[in-house]
C-alpha cells in the first residue's frame, strides 16, 4: 500500500491502521504482554497521529506510528513499576486472558516473556521493530532515532543474546 | 536468521483483538465531538479582550467621579456666599443690589479655586476687612 497523500486524511490514516494494526500489535504485545492493553496502544497511537495531522509527513508516517506507540508502552511500562513500587503488595502478574490464548500458547507467551523481557530496553526495541514492523533499517533508525548501521548492529547483538538463552531454556 | 523451528516461534505473529477499526472509528469520533468550537488560540484572545473590557468597566467609573479636590470645591461652593457663583446656577441670585465703595477695592484679595475642568475659572473675592 502506498502513501503518497500530502497530508492525512481520515480515509488515508485508516488505511494506514489496517494495514500496520498487526505488525504494531505483535510489537507492542511484547512490551506489554497483555493483548487488550497492546490493543488499546495501538489505537491510541493512531488517535495521537490523527490529533496532530497537521505536522505529519506522510514519506516518514510509519516510523512515527511506532515511535508513538513504543513511547506509550514505555509511558505504561513505568506507571506500572511505579504502582508495584509503590504498593506494599508484591508485583502483581498479569491475569491470564481466559479465552485468547490456548495453554500451549499461553506456555509459549510466557517463554517469549521470559526471554524477550531480560533483553536491554535498546536491543529489544530494536529487534521487536526489525522482526514485526516491515520497515527498513533506514525508516527504524527514524523511529529509534539512531543509525541504520547501529538498527543492524543491535538487531544481531540481540539475536546473539535470544539465541543463546532460548538455547539455555530448552536445553535445561 | 536461525533454521533452529523453536527459535523462530520468538517470533510468532499473534493475530489482534477483532473490531480493531471500528474501534478507532469510534475513539476518532468521540474526538471530533470533543473538539471545542473554539480553538486555544482563539479561546486566550477572548479571554484578554473579555479581561480589558472588565477592567475598564470596573475603572472607568471611577475615573469618572469628582476628584477629591473638585468634592471640596462644591463644598466650598455650597458654603460659600460668594456671588460668583450665580452665574452658574450654584447660588441663587439675589435682587439686593450690592455696592463695593471704591475705597475697598484696595482690600480685596482673590484666590483662584482649582476645578476640574480647565476652562473654567473661578476666583474667590474677599474683603480684606
Amino acid at each position: 500500500m502506498t502513501h503518497n497523500h500530502q497530508t492525512l486524511t481520515r480515509i488515508s490514516l485508516e488505511n494506514l491502521y489496517l494495514e500496520l494494526e498487526k505488525p504494531l500489535f505483535n510489537v507492542v504485545f511484547r512490551y506489554v504482554w497483555n493483548r487488550e492493553e497492546a490493543h488499546d496502544l495501538v489505537q491510541e497511537s493512531f488517535v495521537r497521529l490523527w490529533k496532530m495531522r497537521d505536522r505529519v509527513e506522510m514519506v516518514t508516517v510509519k516510523p512515527l506510528v511506532y515511535k508513538i506507540c513504543l513511547n506509550l508502552a514505555a509511558s505504561s511500562l513505568r506507571r506500572k513499576n511505579i504502582l508495584s513500587f509503590v504498593s506494599l503488595d508484591k508485583i502483581k502478574e498479569e491475569p491470564r486472558e481466559k479465552g485468547q490464548h490456548n495453554p500451549e500458547q499461553r506456555e509459549e507467551i510466557q517463554l517469549l516473556k521470559k526471554v524477550i523481557n531480560e533483553l536491554p530496553l535498546k536491543l529489544k526495541k530494536t529487534i521487536l521493530l526489525t522482526e514485526f514492523s516491515g520497515m527498513s533499517y533506514n525508516e527504524i533508525g527514524k523511529s529509534l532515532g539512531i543509525p541504520a548501521g547501529t538498527v543492524g548492529s543491535r538487531r544481531n547483538k540481540a539475536l546473539n543474546i535470544l539465541k543463546e538463552k532460548f538455547n539455555i531454556i530448552y536445553s535445561e | 536468521m536461525d533454521d533452529n523451528t523453536e527459535f523462530k516461534s520468538l517470533f510468532k505473529n499473534y493475530d489482534p483483538p477483532k473490531g480493531g477499526i471500528q474501534g478507532l472509528r469510534e475513539k476518532l469520533d468521540r474526538l471530533e465531538m470533543k473538539r471545542p468550537f473554539l480553538s486555544p488560540p482563539k479561546i486566550a484572545l477572548l479571554t484578554t479582550f473579555a479581561v480589558v473590557v472588565l477592567v475598564s468597566v470596573a475603572l472607568i467609573p471611577r475615573l469618572m467621579k469628582p476628584t477629591p479636590s473638585s468634592n471640596l470645591f462644591m463644598e466650598l461652593v455650597m458654603k460659600s456666599e460668594n456671588p460668583a457663583f450665580i452665574k452658574y446656577g450654584y447660588l441663587e441670585r439675589s435682587e439686593e443690589a450690592v455696592s463695593v465703595p471704591a475705597s475697598a477695592k484696595a482690600h480685596l484679595k482673590a484666590k483662584r479655586v482649582e476645578t476640574s475642568n480647565e476652562n473654567v475659572k473661578f476666583y474667590l473675592i474677599e474683603s480684606i476687612e
